[in-house]
């Protein structure tokens, strides 16, 4: 097949536009004509192996309708006995590669998925298709070139976002800041690091990374007032770009920001708290992030587009279910219980449905529950032309409080924090919340007798720094604490007993991430 | 020297209006990186030809000014044509490219101080110019880069061993060279006043235009590189007019003396005479060089007219086509896909595609390739393929096939808006893309091709009819005719053996009548399948008429022809299910072997008639081979036909009657399911009886019958006596045991049957006398009669009535055994009450049902 380096060197432009991003313009019937389609093929492909038959209970479905009504929803404990081990034989095609989650997740030490040939080429080409939209002023109209400057800010290989490059560098070749086989010699932070200083000297045209990593380094921009003076080891040309941001600034009299060293292209920015940090990412950067949606088992999954609203999703790698918030709370209240799901055609805008996929091209997972939540922001995008409903992604499942995409608390990661922190009995919830324009664990807690607020917010966070990596590297980095802990009286908990057990909203009896407005007021009332 | 001195001012001028032509098309052009550096070259080439014609001219402010405008251009062009040749090698821009363009900005600098050329003075010849201290270095630096720009091409197209890029990068090559030498001419001022620069140039331009319109160079659209083609045609009619005018107006001054009036006459005559026929001639000319394919494809249109007309049989027609268009296409291999049943799309023939490569190429009606097709557009390219989003849902196996194929082209051939078939072309053999009129081609030959198709379906479709079976889908009479004929001759020829094997189906017309000649229909059919399932490709399975089939086994001798009847047997038998006894349809099947058992074909298949014959009459589903020690006594064929004939027909006869037995059976069943249950029932356990007291197979024959239609008088009672729930009537009593005499009444008529009439008649008559309808008692009643009364009571006990829940089989046995010498005869129930005690005890243990 072509790739874009051909199709842009052959100055087919518009075929580059149709072939990574013509998806946007495909009506509904046409995106699910797509998704049957594919669905057919990797139906086909399920029932000849092991694992496929086993999920598939031994049925062929011969449609997307009867696959739904006869096979039953996955969770990853149905592939962790093989994909433990990376069993191949079981797997409907040899994967190419296989990525993991960064850090433990849920029950698991890993989760591993398989990429099929297929399905990775897939995953790049959409992933190309994010970058086009980021570099795009309008439709079909974008600035790429070859061995553009890409600062890649993402964990390396076996992650999903560490793949990503290798798979990309068949298709067109970007000049990465540090080198691919530098950077994966290099810890997250000082990839970053040499990552930004090449960029002084080579310019940056295109960021793909966490969208809190981009607002730190504008932070310290604006708050160091001696940035460079250290740095000794600066070549002429890193002068130059210094000098010239030093007079732009100067020149809007405030102090040196990102955007007067660097015209960025384009920024891509994944993760759960982008729309977050959106702003104060145009300000330092002088652009506006581009959030795409995707993950360890769905791969890059949906992506904004040159509006920078609401996200599309595509068409050719999963297919896609949704549950509705009811039916995932009627699930979570019976273990049992085998929730309906819908298609995108009949999603309703405003709402909040489950993901649940089929990863198509040979993938492995069969109608599996992923965990993300995504919300319904309309069903067509009418300013852009876009026929496909708009969505943007929530979080994850109320199971687990995010964090700026550098780790994730569950539950079990509150109780392990609070006993190592010397506390076994209490009362406690624990929602995510954004303080000082960072994203954080809100922990209502009882408190032990003769502890204060402060010196109990200090044990469980450096328990936490202990006990989870993730969480100490965004203390690092980020530079804030990502813990605030709100001391709450034992008749605040009483009257939030006494109002789960009346209430019928089952979101409200959780202990962990239930609706902080519900609570708060219970709380926080003495 | 008035000549020399006008050539020189034309060949610029022309070279101006030529370019002028391709930068106007130019900007019609997408605007890419490559567009917009030709255009520079062309801009260029502007300035430097129409620099060169102003300074030949003299006009204001002098030949000086001009000089250095044309040498702006002149210039530029090597440079220019260096980034134009990394481009068109889809290579970044180099150092030595920017290096040029540093050059460039120092030779103006030098050109506008003189340095280059430092005087020009026009003479009567034309002109001389005085070069500058830097001219060669000028010379060099130029001629350095177009050597570059040569050696950049040549070296590409030689390293790359794709014809496409070879073809693409060989005229700008050329070009290249020729540029070169244009310009390393001017070094010498004698050759140099002359404009060969341009000339060179200008043949660069054309080799230029030649390569956008064949290898498509540019981006540029099939109508305005076909424009440009005709542009520069005009350019240079205009140029070779302008010439043409000048030499006339000089030739006309300088020997008749000017006079407007002669040279206006003059001018009309060249127009009339010459300018038209030479234009058309260069329009012809040009067409066959640059538009040649044109031809041919008039050429391929008027030879598929042809085979259309000429040819019907559509694997001949469809061959030929392929072939036609892969010569007319220059493509190495192709294939046509047609719509099959399940609407499919398959190769149904190729040209150079390996048979097992095309058998895995298949489209299914869901495909996206076949819904652009057939909704959208007919014709569909493999770029479209790879990049419009619709194409998404496309199968990784098709396109593993599609890569693997080098498919670049589908067309769609429709009729009456439906798809019937597809068209698939891969690259061509050069790598030339298909051209618009490639494209308008096929077209045409699609939407003539699907008439054609159609029309050779039907022919193939009618010439399948003469020789199949519409039913059956087998082959007919005649076809086993033509065969058996061919197959003697050919083994007579050879030396070799086959077999024919005679089938018939056993009580069909009975078949037909129980159950519908729909149902009777199905049969034959199933029949069918069952006999093409069991044969290999070669043999020939035949539909000879009626429930007759004929099955010629090309090789085969006795023991092979009895191992396909036995296959054919048990395939029948899966289809109908049952014990060979009670099997709902039959088969018998008669084997006969050329050349044992017959020599001509009457012979043949008077044997395997007979063998059949045989097979019949030994109780029937069962097999035959010939024998001739099968009639006893008879060894002349004749009379052993006369014979089989007579028998042959006492057995039609019997199976006439036998049909009328099976049409009231069918009759009762319409009218009451219960009783034809019932009568089955009761002629299961008479003939049990029957078998358990030695009957010959004529009593149980009869017996047979009578338990069949015992209760067929039942036709004539309303059906609420017969499912009346509670007790009846004296008067409804009546009514009901009248149904024996009506019974009676009914097969006494039929003549076969009379046999059967006593014992429907008395099976109600008890051994004891108080039966009806006569009051017979113990061995007046028929010993038939009295077998029927006991199975039909047993059965009658034992079954669920509306009235009444069956007894449990032991109950009834015990309750008949208590009626022993009343009600049944003493001798015969003991023998019934075992067999079905052993039944039970059988079932008891797993077997079979009571």
């Amino acid at each position: 097949m072509v790739t874009l380096k051909q199709l842009l060197n052959e100055d087919r432009r518009k075929d580059a536009w149709l072939r990574h991003c013509g998806f946007i313009d495909l009506s509904l019937s046409e995106f699910q004509q797509v998704q049957e389609r594919l669905l057919l093929e990797q139906l086909e492909l399920l029932a000849k192996s092991y694992l496929g038959k086993k999920l598939l209970h031994g049925t062929l479905p011969q449609n997307g309708e009867e696959f739904r009504q006869t096979v039953p929803l996955t969770t990853y404990q149905d592939y962790h006995p093989y994909f433990k081990d990376k069993q191949e034989d079981v797997l409907p095609l040899k994967p190419s590669y296989w990525v993991c989650t960064s850090g433990a997740i849920d029950a698991y030490e890993y989760k591993w998925a398989p990429f099929p040939p297929g399905l990775a080429q897939t995953h790049i080409k959409n992933f190309l298709a994010a970058v086009i939209f980021a570099v795009c002023t309008k439709k079909g109209e974008f600035s790429l070139n070859e061995y553009d400057k890409f600062l890649y800010a993402m964990a390396p290989p076996p992650y999903l976002t560490g793949m990503v490059p290798y798979g990309v560098e068949k298709e067109f070749p970007f000049t990465y800041l540090p080198s691919l086989a530098t950077a994966e010699k290099m810890s997250f932070e000082e990839r970053n690091e040499v990552g930004f200083r090449l960029g002084l000297t080579y310019g940056i045209d295109l960021f793909f990374g966490v969208s809190s990593i981009l607002v730190r380094m504008g932070e310290k921009f604006a708050q160091t007032k001696e940035k460079f003076s250290r740095r000794e080891k600066m070549n002429l040309r890193a002068w130059l770009r210094l000098a010239k941001g030093l007079m732009r600034s100067r020149l809007q009299s405030r102090e040196l920001l990102p955007r007067d060293l660097w015209s960025l292209k384009g920024i891509i920015c994944a993760g759960t708290d982008t729309h977050f940090y959106k702003e104060r990412i145009e300000y330092y950067w002088g652009k506006k992030p581009l959030e795409i949606y995707g993950g360890t088992e769905i791969g890059i999954a949906a992506t904004q587009t040159w509006d920078y609203e609401g996200m599309t999703l595509f068409p050719d790698a999963n297919y896609w279910e949704f549950i509705p918030e009811d039916e995932y709370f009627r699930s979570k209240a019976d273990k049992n219980y085998q929730p309906a799901t819908v298609l995108l055609p009949e999603l309703e805008a405003g709402k909040r449905y489950e993901i649940v996929i089929t990863s198509l091209k040979g993938g492995a997972f069969v109608r599996y529950r992923v965990g993300d939540m995504i919300r319904v922001l309309s069903r067509k995008n009418t300013n852009l032309g876009i026929d496909l409903p708009q969505i943007v992604y929530e979080d994850r499942i109320d199971d687990v409080i995010d964090l700026a995409a550098f780790t994730r608390i569950y539950e079990r990661t509150i109780w392990e924090a609070l006993k190592e922190a010397g506390i076994t009995h209490s009362n406690w919830v624990a929602v995510k919340a954004f303080a000082g324009g960072h994203p954080l664990v809100k922990l209502y807690l009882q408190l032990p007798a003769g502890c204060t607020q402060e010196v109990m917010e200090d044990r469980i966070h450096q328990v936490l720094c202990t006990i989870n990596d993730d969480y100490a590297d965004l203390t690092q980095m980020m530079a804030y604490r990502p813990l605030q802990l709100v001391p709450v009286t034992a008749a605040a908990f009483a009257r939030l007993k006494a109002k789960q057990r009346q209430a019928t909203d089952p979101a409200l009896w959780r202990k962990f991430n239930p609706p902080e407005d519900l609570i708060k007021e219970i709380l926080t009332t003495t | 020297m008035e000549f020399e001195h006008t050539v020189s001012l034309v060949v610029p001028l022309f070279a101006f209006f030529l370019y002028t032509g391709l930068m106007i098309l130019s900007i019609k052009c997408s605007q890419s990186k490559i567009t917009k550096l030709f255009q520079y070259y062309l801009l260029l080439m502007m300035d430097w030809s129409f620099g060169s014609f102003m300074m030949r001219t003299g006009f204001a402010p002098g030949p000086v000014f001009w000089n250095r405008m044309m040498i702006v251009g002149m210039a530029g062009v090597p440079f220019i044509f260096y980034r134009f040749s990394e481009a068109l090698l889809c290579r970044a821009q180099s150092l030595t490219a920017r290096l040029g363009y540093f050059f460039y900005v120092l030779l103006i600098f030098a050109n506008f101080k003189g340095l280059i050329v430092q005087d020009v003075i026009l003479t009567a010849e034309g002109f001389d110019y005085t070069l500058g201290p830097l001219a060669v270095t000028f010379a060099l630096t130029a001629g350095g880069y177009v050597l570059l720009s040569t050696i950049l091409l040549v070296g590409e197209a030689f390293k790359n061993p794709d014809s496409f890029w070879t073809n693409r990068l060989f005229y700008p090559s050329v070009g290249a060279v020729l540029m070169f030498i244009g310009c390393t001419l001017n070094l010498f001022p004698a050759i140099g006043k002359y404009p060969l620069d341009i000339l060179t140039n200008t043949i660069n331009a054309f080799l230029l235009t030649y390569a956008i319109y064949r290898y498509q160079l540019l981006n540029v659209t099939i109508s305005i590189r076909k424009g440009l083609v005709y542009s520069v045609l005009t350019a240079m009619l205009t140029g070779s007019y302008l010439l043409l005018v000048y030499l006339l107006e000089t030739v006309i001054r300088n020997n008749l003396g000017y006079t407007a009036f002669i040279v206006a006459v003059m001018m009309g005559a060249v127009i009339a005479l010459i300018f038209e026929p030479v234009k058309n001639w260069l329009r012809v000319r040009i067409d066959k060089v640059m538009f040649g394919d044109i031809y041919d494809y008039r050429e391929t249109l008027k030879q598929f007219s042809y085979l259309k007309a000429s040819i019907l049989d559509l694997e001949e027609l469809t061959y030929s086509t392929l072939d036609l268009l892969t010569k007319a296409l220059q493509v190495n291999s192709l294939a046509l896909l047609v719509l099959d049943k399940e609407s499919n799309y398959f190769v149904y023939a190729s040209v150079n595609i390996d048979e097992t490569v095309a058998k895995t190429m298949r489209l299914d009606k869901t495909s996206p390739i076949v819904r652009r097709l057939a909704q959208h557009s007919p014709i569909l390219t493999w770029q479209e393929i790879e990049t419009a989003p619709e194409f998404q849902g496309l199968w990784q196996r098709e396109k593993d096939f599609l890569t693997a194929m080098k498919i670049s082209l589908f067309v769609g051939i429709k009729l009456g808006g439906e798809l019937i078939g597809i068209l698939v072309l891969p690259d061509k053999a050069s790598r030339d893309p298909y051209s618009d009129d490639d494209r308008a081609m096929l077209l045409m030959l699609a939407n003539e091709a699907a008439v054609a198709i159609q029309n050779a379906q039907i022919y193939s479709e009618v010439k399948r009819q003469a020789v199949h079976d519409e039913l059956t889908k087998l082959f007919n009479y005649r076809f086993f005719q033509e065969f058996l004929d061919k197959e003697i001759a050919r083994c007579q020829r050879t030396n070799q053996i086959f077999s024919v094997i005679y089938l018939d189906l056993d009580f069909f017309k009975a078949y037909n009548d129980i159950f519908g000649h729909l149902a009777g229909d199905e049969a034959l059919v199933y029949v069918g399948q069952a006999i093409s399932q069991s044969i290999r490709p070669s043999d020939i399975a035949t539909r000879l008429g009626g429930d007759e089939f004929g099955i010629i086994l090309p090789g085969a001798g006795e023991k092979s022809a009895l191992a396909v009847a036995k296959s054919i047997k048990n395939a029948v038998q899966t289809f109908f299910p049952g014990t060979s006894s009670d099997s709902v349809l039959t088969i018998s099947q008669g084997i006969a072997t050329f050349p044992v058992h017959g020599q001509s074909k009457q012979q043949l298949l008077s044997c395997a008639d007979a063998a059949l014959y045989e097979a019949k009459s030994m109780g029937r589903n069962r097999i035959c081979v010939y024998n001739l020690q099968l009639v006893k006594g008879k060894t002349s064929t004749d009379n052993l036909h006369a014979e089989f004939e007579r028998d042959f027909l006492r057995q039609q006869v019997e199976d006439a009657y036998l049909s009328v037995i099976y049409t009231l059976a069918a009759a009762i069943n319409a009218k009451d399911n219960y009783t034809y249950q019932h009568s089955e029932a009761v002629t299961y356990y008479s003939v049990a009886i029957a078998e358990a007291l030695g009957f010959s197979e004529e009593q149980k024959k009869m017996l047979r019958y009578s338990a069949m239609l015992h209760d067929i008088g039942k036709i004539g009672i309303p059906e609420y006596i017969l499912n009346k729930p509670a007790a009846l009537t004296k008067e409804e009593r009546e009514i009901i045991e009248s149904h024996v005499l009506v019974a009676e009444a009914i097969v006494s008529h039929t003549p076969y049957l009379r046999e059967v009439a006593p014992i429907i008649l008395h099976h109600h008559e008890f051994y004891d006398g108080s039966g009806y309808p006569d009051g017979l008692k113990a061995e007046e009643i028929p010993l038939e009669a009295r077998i029927l009364a006991i199975a039909d009571a047993y059965h009658a006990m034992t079954s669920d009535r509306p009235y009444r829940k069956g007894m449990p089989p032991e109950a009834a046995l015990q309750e008949m055994e208590r009626l022993a010498g009343k009600q049944f005869d003493p001798q015969l129930l003991p023998v019934f009450v075992s067999i079905i005690r052993e039944q039970l005890t059988k079932k008891a243990a797993g077997g079979t049902h009571a």
